[in-house]
């Protein structure tokens, strides 16, 4: 027999009545939001420290606006990917220059589409978008296409802007061409964006296209997060029992090999540095492969895992297990750009 | 600058009820706290401009990010090479607590979307119209996803009407 609505209510009051008791982690909060905001404000010191200017104009930062500096671009104007702005340049705490080539502006309750050209220099393409909203079923749609080549292309490694809109980061162009010299981009803004609420229609999302240059000379990686040591409820139903971490360029694969003891096991894949959400895995499990390409996550201290789950107990006959974590590099320029591939294997109960 | 110590009062004031509906979309504490510090640090960075809707705000956060790690994680979890796991359960001799506990499983198989909105609509007791803006989508959205979520829940839609909203 069903149940109503009303023991359904009563059914969630109960099973989350146990937050009452739960005291506020205030000192993970605050470590958290000094954390945020030094990675926001992370790009503004690495250009601060080399700009050759005579002078460095600061303003006073509030949180999201905007910090501009005096510097040597051709508008006078070096700045941060600060929340709400689309700069004429900045850098990324691994060096890399992104240098602003185009910027759009969607009008979505008027129009639902915008379609602009970029005239391409041979770098790297990426775009940031002023989201005015994180919902991923609200995101636009970016496409782009090249005059006598068929195919369109999209965001890379996923053809979202979701990514990018979390973290206030570009999202890269896929590879077009060589040679390419001009590309049209066309963003659509998503289906069923006029049917929301009239205070939360959204009336302009701003975009710029960047051309990205990795530093000439790349930069150590900084050393990977430690993983979570046990996930999946309370007490952990998931324990860790081995990790190994290297560096990108330098290596671009990790493989861990574990003892088949019958229990069930799990592992998680994850990035540091500026590489992460932009490169892809590709992973195998005792040689086979065992999924496409899948974008490398940064830590889950930033993100909340992504464990992959390898199932129940093996067969006997199984007697070890082989782990094999693959980075992929769709745009050739991630070879100069620094950062760290972790595998953490994490074991269930029997 | 944000003012802290408001802030500092708001999480004071929002951080149970907003655990709660983490909890029912994560149904783990520990991603639960991780989620609601997530959407507490961003609802920082924003603080200045969110005005007097700043519950509303990071509820928001934490649905869409909520619904964002899922996929990925959905996506991940997809390929197992073992058994699938055991969900079955014998139906007869139920009694209310085992009904219970039977929809609770059930809601744990939802997908991240239905999920949230099963908690948006029967826990926060939200209007179809809110939850169609905290979830950025249509109402008809919220409609079909509704409808989908209670036939898998078994919940009987008729008794709609006496249901009860809190406060």
């Amino acid at each position: 027999m069903p149940i109503n609505r009303r023991d359904l209510h009563d059914l969630l009051e109960e099973r989350s009545r146990p937050a009452v008791e739960r005291p506020i982690p205030w000192e993970s909060l605050r470590t958290r939001v000094r954390g945020a905001r030094r990675r926001r404000f992370t790009a503004v010191t690495a250009v601060t420290a080399g700009a050759v200017a005579g002078f460095a104009a600061v303003a006073v930062v509030a949180s999201g606006s905007l910090l501009n500096l005096r510097g040597p671009d051709e508008d006078g104007h070096i700045a941060a990917s600060v929340a709400g702005q689309i700069p004429a340049q900045f850098q990324e705490a691994d060096g890399t220059v992104y240098r602003r080539v185009a910027t759009a502006t969607l009008d979505a309750p008027r129009k639902k589409s915008v379609t602009f050209d970029v005239e391409m220099r041979g770098k790297p393409l990426a775009i940031l978008a002023d989201c005015p909203t994180e919902s991923m079923f609200m995101m636009p749609h970016v496409t782009v296409k090249v005059t006598g080549v068929s195919k369109v292309f999209t965001l890379s490694p996923a053809p979202s802007l979701s990514a990018g809109c979390q973290s206030n980061r570009p999202v890269d162009v896929m590879p077009l061409p060589a040679g390419t010299r001009r590309a049209t981009f066309t963003v659509e803004a998503p289906k069923g964006f006029e049917n929301v609420a009239p205070h939360e229609r959204l009336e302009r999302w701003r975009f710029g296209v960047y051309e990205w240059t990795p530093p000439a000379t790349m930069k150590a990686a900084s050393p990977p997060a430690e993983p979570p040591a046990a996930f999946g409820g309370r007490p952990p139903e998931f324990n860790l029992i081995t990790k190994k971490s290297d560096t990108w360029p330098a290596a671009r694969e990790v493989t861990i090999t574990v003892p088949n003891t019958g229990r069930p096991l799990a592992f998680e894949a994850y990035c540091g540095g500026d590489i992460a959400d932009r490169l892809s895995t590709e992973v195998r499990v005792n040689g086979r492969l065992i999924k496409g390409l899948l974008d490398c996550p940064a830590a889950p201290a930033n993100q909340g895992g992504a464990y992959t789950d390898l199932g129940g107990p093996k067969p006997r006959s199984q007697k070890t297990v082989t782990i094999q974590v693959r980075l992929v590099a769709k745009i050739p320029e991630y070879r100069q750009r620094p950062g760290t591939l972790t595998v953490a294997v994490y074991e269930g109960p029997r | 600058m944000a003012d802290r110590s408001e802030y500092d009062a708001f999480v004071a004031a929002a951080w149970q009820p907003l655990l709660r509906t983490a909890y029912l979309l994560t149904r783990d504490w520990a991603v639960a706290e991780d989620l609601v510090q997530t959407a507490l640090m961003k609802a920082w960075l924003a603080w200045s401009r969110l005005g007097n809707e700043r519950e509303a705000y990071v509820r928001k956060i934490i649905v869409n990010v909520h619904v964002s790690w899922w996929r990925r994680r959905w996506r991940q979890v997809e390929v197992t090479t073992g058994s699938p796991p055991d969900r079955t359960q014998a139906a007869d001799d139920m009694g209310r607590a085992d009904e219970r506990e039977l929809v609770w499983q059930a809601l744990g198989r939802l997908p991240a979307r239905q999920r949230a909105v099963v908690v948006l609509r029967f826990f926060e007791d939200m209007t179809e119209a809110q939850t169609a803006e905290t979830l950025g989508c249509s109402v008809g959205t919220v409609k079909s996803q509704t409808s989908k979520a209670l036939a898998k829940l078994r919940i009987d839609d008729s008794f709609a009407s006496t249901f009860v909203r809190r406060g």
